[in-house]
């Protein structure tokens, strides 16, 4: 019986590992398809980011023997027939800006957001967790009114304009902090200068996202308040916050693990915006930049790294929720 | 109707009343013990109090700075001072005074009258992007809720797939495709980009009420499926999903700020309060705090209080009383 | 509660901590090292090559070319020691210098260069918009060690300011496509300064001097070049200490004026801003004989003293600051809006009810489109648009990041620049040349730039490049409005710089003299 078991569970893993596999490929393959089809309709042509103003100059013919180079003639299906065999193969093709293969254009960039990332997320969250405690603490109390005032204020303060103004104070009036970049010449090996360079977008990011996901853990913490053991909990003598931490917080851990998982897309927009706030090499303002300058090559491959971050967090999330709990299986969570 | 709900739950207890019932203890002899007493003793009192309760909750500072804002906004031609879309050339980089009430920019703008004719497309931004979306919002998430198991998941997981690309880059490509925004392209390419999640509570909700006998009887009779959505379905989704439809406004505002930042927004000759936040950048160099500040606040105070509003309609969540 | 207090207090303590490690970190993270690097914040690169991104400052500091230009813009040899000149065989013969190397330890040869010219001239996959310079040249060969020989279809009086172009290294882009080739971004050059690594995580470029540079070994040992998209961020950068020399627009650069600790160094440059017409429109077609009136309808100064903040020039001819142009006669469109009115008259426009122009049915409105990521030009745009409406005349603004011919824009807000010789408006001008994008057509023009480019006396090219001032003003293609200073701030620990010399468009061309240059952090 228990061997049974242990081999259904088995079992279990391999196939969510099997159909989570299939869903990346078909989600990737859909946002592919959508994005290569998009990229196309956009007004603006493509050898213009390839040659520049340069293009003007150039014949009929001349126009033609380029298009015929970069593959632009041929109808749009066989371009993307093109672009899958080779994107299977690794080769994502060239970045008509930057004239070289995009994946050495996009690899150093990558790290960069995921440093940005990762570091804002984990705060992010960390102070999503101990503010909805608190607020479900004191529920109703000034502190939780104050809580939910001042992350109301913070969530809609536009992430640009507050990165504007601290780097008016903490840049220029005290120069404490580097205005732009990821680290200075010379210090990328040094964590200390990576850290500086990091304060100001990670306290943008926090400030930005930390609201959303508190209050919703607040709420979830809230309703958990309201079933019965917590009553038998604090009859049996537990303080109100060991019940709030070590029974409640634990019950709502699947939701906020979904929300975790979800949260991801919205993490990484914000590193769009603060990137560009804070000139920081990432691939969100090298996104921006290859959207306007019509860079498909670019963006798709941007496009697919993104929902690649994000299928994966989300199986991560489903595979540690079943092993917390089995029976959760595909548990739905409802995010804005 | 708190203690009804925990009487089956505990039983103890329970029984520790029954065995009081047969003594003549007096009221005055009990000392009424338990986590949130107080506010349980209060939720006895009459209706009256609740309705009080509601009445002091109610945001009228919110819905009165609402108000004047939007009708600021609307009739600002009445009171401004200057001409919002002039470049007063000769004062460039004016602190607020007697004539520039919130100063000038860079180019000679005057903050005060701009500020009101920005909040008015930024204003129309957000509302009409907020409908786009509810509507579709509420089509998509009927359409699911009432169709067979195979369709409404394969509905589900599409609308998933699209709320999981990051917004930014869905809204980069959808602007890229148009050449020259206006207010209105705007409004729809964030109404498209925004009605996933409304479409799946809209779902959600829609399965716990679509096999009501009303409905059935509804379908028997031969309604068609938009007759059941409009006369069944919405009336009983609207309470649960007003509250994210109002606060969208303020995330669709924001929204639209933060694509003037990246360069996507309006073009220069029409201005919002996004654009006037993108010029914060410049701004800086040149302290001049009072294009910063207004601008920012302003919009700021907007997004607040329509959350605020928004809040009236969160009041029927989380039910009861805390435990704790 | 009190265990959350505890760890409150705990991650508290431990933050405060970690802030002032990396406060006193701050203190010392510029000490080493970095006493003589320049750091240059700089626009975004994409290629360093000088084929493909002749406008540009690191090109023409990796490499050199056979002539080189000194602080008056007149081109003198470089890589050549000296040249003859065969009149009659239209020959240039040059004498090239036996000792150089390239960057990465190999020697370069005539190969090199001929390979350079034979690209620039044969190469049919290459493309770039300086080609049009090289199309008299009718072949390259080397007719003696050390010797080069080019053949002249024609005589082309520009085409000693033509072979400053910088030499690329034959053994790297041999077989390749020149415009993808990898060494456009591992570049090695001949020229002063050495490319080190591109540091695309770090968004920097970084180079170093020379050492076995045949001429002066440049002083500052190390360049590292920032690539900044935003233009608010270089001032930014400047004023927190992160970067020591920038170009600014003149608003942010007015900001540093005084400012202790730093220097304001303001160039003369070329570079005119206008709103240039695009006459493939139909618009234009119908209507090209008001383009010239629009300038009394327009305030320059008014857009100088604000937009520039007085960092400029009222523009009224393309090759104004140039040493062949500046001919006053040809400035005849004073700021007047009565002559303006009068003249709309002359040409048949009538204002509308909405106080728009209106000619036989067509109202005068037309759309320019404005590189959004500058923002002088934006702004430049904007008032340009608002002054033009209140005389009557609809000018809408559309916004991009890359100019798109095709959309069927009726014009665009050209930045423009003839630093040296004048005949680099010839491809502008002249009917159907290679650069003319707004398919401009005047015969007077056409027959005096023809002229300016054949003629070798230094006097008559001068009272021809005048003639073709004041000829051009009568039936404009572009409304012209400022030049633009250019305005670079520095650390007051720079020195060196030398604003004799005459920019380019953006102000390119601070790096003529950069051997010079002398940094004392």
């Amino acid at each position: 019986m228990k061997h049974a078991l242990i081999r259904n569970k088995g079992f279990s893993l391999t196939y969510t590992g099997l159909k989570f596999l299939l869903q990346l490929a078909f989600m990737l393959l859909i946002l592919a398809i959508i994005v290569f089809y998009v990229a196309r309709l956009t007004p603006g042509d493509p050898l213009q980011s390839f040659y520049g103003d340069a293009v003007q100059s150039m014949t009929q013919e001349q126009l033609d023997a380029a298009r015929d180079r970069l593959g632009l003639n041929e109808p749009i299906y066989i371009q993307f027939g093109k672009w899958i065999e080779h994107a299977v193969q690794g080769n994502f093709g060239i970045s008509l800006r930057y004239k070289r293969p995009v994946l050495d254009v996009i690899s150093p960039l990558l790290g960069n957001t995921l440093i940005l990332g990762v570091i804002s997320y984990t705060f992010v969250f960390t102070l999503a967790i101990g503010l909805a405690l608190i607020c479900a603490r004191y529920e109703d109390k000034w502190i939780d009114r104050l809580i939910c005032k001042i992350g109301t204020i913070a969530y809609y303060t536009p992430s640009f304009w507050l990165g504007v103004v601290l780097v008016l104070i903490f840049s220029i009036n005290l120069q404490w902090l580097p205005t732009s970049g990821a680290y200075d010449y010379g210090k990328s090996k040094d964590w200390l200068n990576w850290a500086k360079h990091l304060i100001l977008p990670v306290t943008i990011m926090v400030a930005s996202h930390f609201w959303y996901y508190a209050y919703m853990i607040r709420n979830k913490l809230l309703d958990e308040l309201r079933k019965d053991y917590v009553l038998l909990a604090r009859a049996k003598g537990m303080s109100k916050m060991s019940v709030l931490v070590k029974h409640c917080l634990r019950n709502v851990m699947p939701t906020v693990i979904n929300i975790m998982a979800v949260s991801v897309p919205h993490i990484i927009s914000g590193t769009y915006v603060v990137e560009t706030v804070f000139n920081f090499p990432g691939i969100g303002l090298m996104a921006v930049s290859s959207a306007k300058y019509h860079d498909y090559n670019l963006l798709m491959l941007i496009v697919l790294i993104t929902g690649f971050l994000v299928i994966i967090s989300s199986f991560i999330a489903q595979v540690i929720n079943e092993r917390i709990d089995p029976r959760i299986k595909g548990a739905e969570i409802i995010t804005l | 109707m708190n203690t009804q709900n925990h009487a089956p739950a505990n039983p103890e207890l329970q029984a520790v009343r029954d065995n009081f019932s047969h003594d003549n203890f007096t009221a005055e002899d009990f000392r009424i013990v338990g986590a949130n007493f107080e506010e349980q003793s209060q939720n006895q009192s009459n209706e009256q109090d609740t309705a009080k309760k509601k009445f002091k909750n109610f945001p009228f500072l919110s819905v009165f700075t609402l108000c004047a804002i939007i009708l600021g906004c609307f009739f600002s031609h009445l009171f401004v001072n200057h001409d919002p879309t002039q470049f007063y050339l000769t004062n460039l980089n004016t602190p607020p005074n007697s004539e520039f009430w919130f100063g000038t920019d860079s180019l000679g703008r005057d903050i005060f009258s701009v500020l009101w004719n920005g909040g008015r497309a930024s204003i129309f931004i957000g509302i009409t992007s907020t409908i786009i979306a509810t509507i579709m919002g509420i089509i998509y998430g009927c359409i699911s809720g009432c169709a067979s198991t195979f369709i409404d998941a394969v509905m589900m997981r599409i609308a998933e797939m699209f709320q999981s690309i990051p917004v930014i880059l869905t809204l980069l490509l959808l602007l890229s495709l148009q050449e020259k925004q206006t207010p209105l392209s705007i409004s729809v390419i964030i109404g498209i980009t925004s009605w996933f999640a409304l479409a799946r509570i809209v779902r959600a909700e829609v399965r716990q009420i679509r096999n009501s006998e009303y409905i059935l009887l509804s379908r028997h009779m031969g309604a068609s499926f938009f007759w059941i959505m409009r006369k069944h379905l919405i009336p009983n989704i609207v309470s649960a999903i007003m509250f994210i439809v109002i606060s969208s406004i303020s995330t669709n505002m924001a929204m639209e700020a933060t694509l003037s930042f990246l360069g996507l927004g309006l073009p220069p000759e029409e201005l919002s309060l996004g654009s006037m936040l993108a010029l914060s950048n410049r701004a800086l160099l040149l302290n001049t705090w009072w294009v910063i500040i207004f601008p920012g606040v302003f919009l700021l105070i907007t997004l607040f209080s329509i959350t605020q509003i928004g809040h009236i309609f969160r009041q029927e969540n989380c039910k009861g009383f805390s435990n704790l | 509660m009190k265990i959350v207090c505890k760890k409150l207090k705990a991650s508290l303590m431990a933050s405060v901590l970690a802030l002032g490690i990396m406060l006193t970190g701050i203190a010392n993270a510029f000490a080493d090292d970095m006493a003589n690097t320049l750091v240059y914040a700089g626009e975004n690169e994409d290629t360093i090559n000088p084929i493909l991104n002749n406008h540009q400052e690191l090109p023409t500091i990796i490499f050199s070319g056979l002539f080189k230009y000194d602080a008056k813009g007149n081109p003198v040899p470089d890589l050549a020691t000296a040249y003859t000149y065969d009149e009659k065989n239209m020959i240039y013969t040059f004498t090239i210098r036996d000792t150089v190397t390239w960057h990465d330890g190999k020697p370069f040869t005539l190969d090199d260069i001929i390979f350079t010219y034979t690209s620039l001239t044969k190469d049919d996959r290459l493309t770039a918009s300086i080609l049009s310079n090289y199309e008299d040249i009718e072949s390259i060969t080397s007719p003696a060690p050390w010797q080069i020989a080019i053949k002249m279809k024609r005589y082309n009086a520009a085409m000693l300011d033509n072979f400053t172009i910088g030499i690329i290294p034959k053994h790297l882009f041999e077989g390749h496509d020149i415009n993808t080739a990898p060494a456009n971004h591992t570049p090695v050059g001949t020229g002063r300064y050495k490319f080190i690594e591109w540091d695309t995580a770090g968004g920097m470029i970084i180079l170093e001097r020379n050492e076995k540079y045949y001429d002066k070994v440049p002083n500052i040992e190390r360049i590292v070049y920032k690539t900044v998209a935003v233009e608010s961020t270089k001032a930014l950068m400047l004023q927190s200490g992160e970067a020591d020399l920038a170009w600014l627009n003149a608003k942010y650069a007015e900001n540093f004026k005084g400012k202790a600790g730093f220097k304001n160094i303001d160039f003369i440059t070329a570079d005119y801003r206008s709103a240039s017409m695009d006459f493939r429109t139909e618009f234009w077609q119908k209507n090209g004989d008001s383009i010239g009136v629009l300038n009394y309808a327009v305030d320059k100064q008014a857009i100088i003293n604000s937009v520039l903040n007085k960092e400029g020039v009222p523009a009224y001819s393309p090759i104004q600051l140039n040493a062949f142009g500046g001919n006053k006669k040809a400035d005849i469109y004073p700021y007047d809006l009565a002559k303006f009115a009068a003249e709309m008259e002359k040409l048949g426009w009538k204002k509308d009810a909405d106080g728009i122009y209106e000619r036989n049915g067509q109202k005068f409105s037309f759309i320019i489109q404005v590189r959004d990521y500058e923002e002088e030009r934006i702004d430049i745009a904007n008032i340009l648009a608002r002054q033009l409406k209140d005389a009557g005349v609809e000018m809408r603004i559309m916004p991009v990041t890359r100019f798109d011919w095709k959309a069927g824009y009726n014009g665009f807000l050209a930045g423009f620049a003839v630093e040296f010789d004048p005949d680099g408006i010839y491809k502008d001008f002249v009917t159907n040349a290679s650069d003319n994008t707004m398919h401009y057509s005047n015969p007077e023009v056409d027959e005096l730039l023809k002229k300016g480019r054949a003629t070798a006396n230094i006097d008559k090219r001068k009272a021809t490049y005048q003639a073709f001032e004041e000829a051009y003003a009568k039936r404009p293609g572009h409304l012209l409005v400022a030049y633009l200073h250019g305005n670079y701030v520095s650390t007051d620990k720079l020195s060196g710089l030398n604003t004799e010399r005459i920019l380019g468009h953006h102000a390119v061309g601070v790096m003529w003299n950069i051997e010079e240059w002398t940094l004392s952090k």
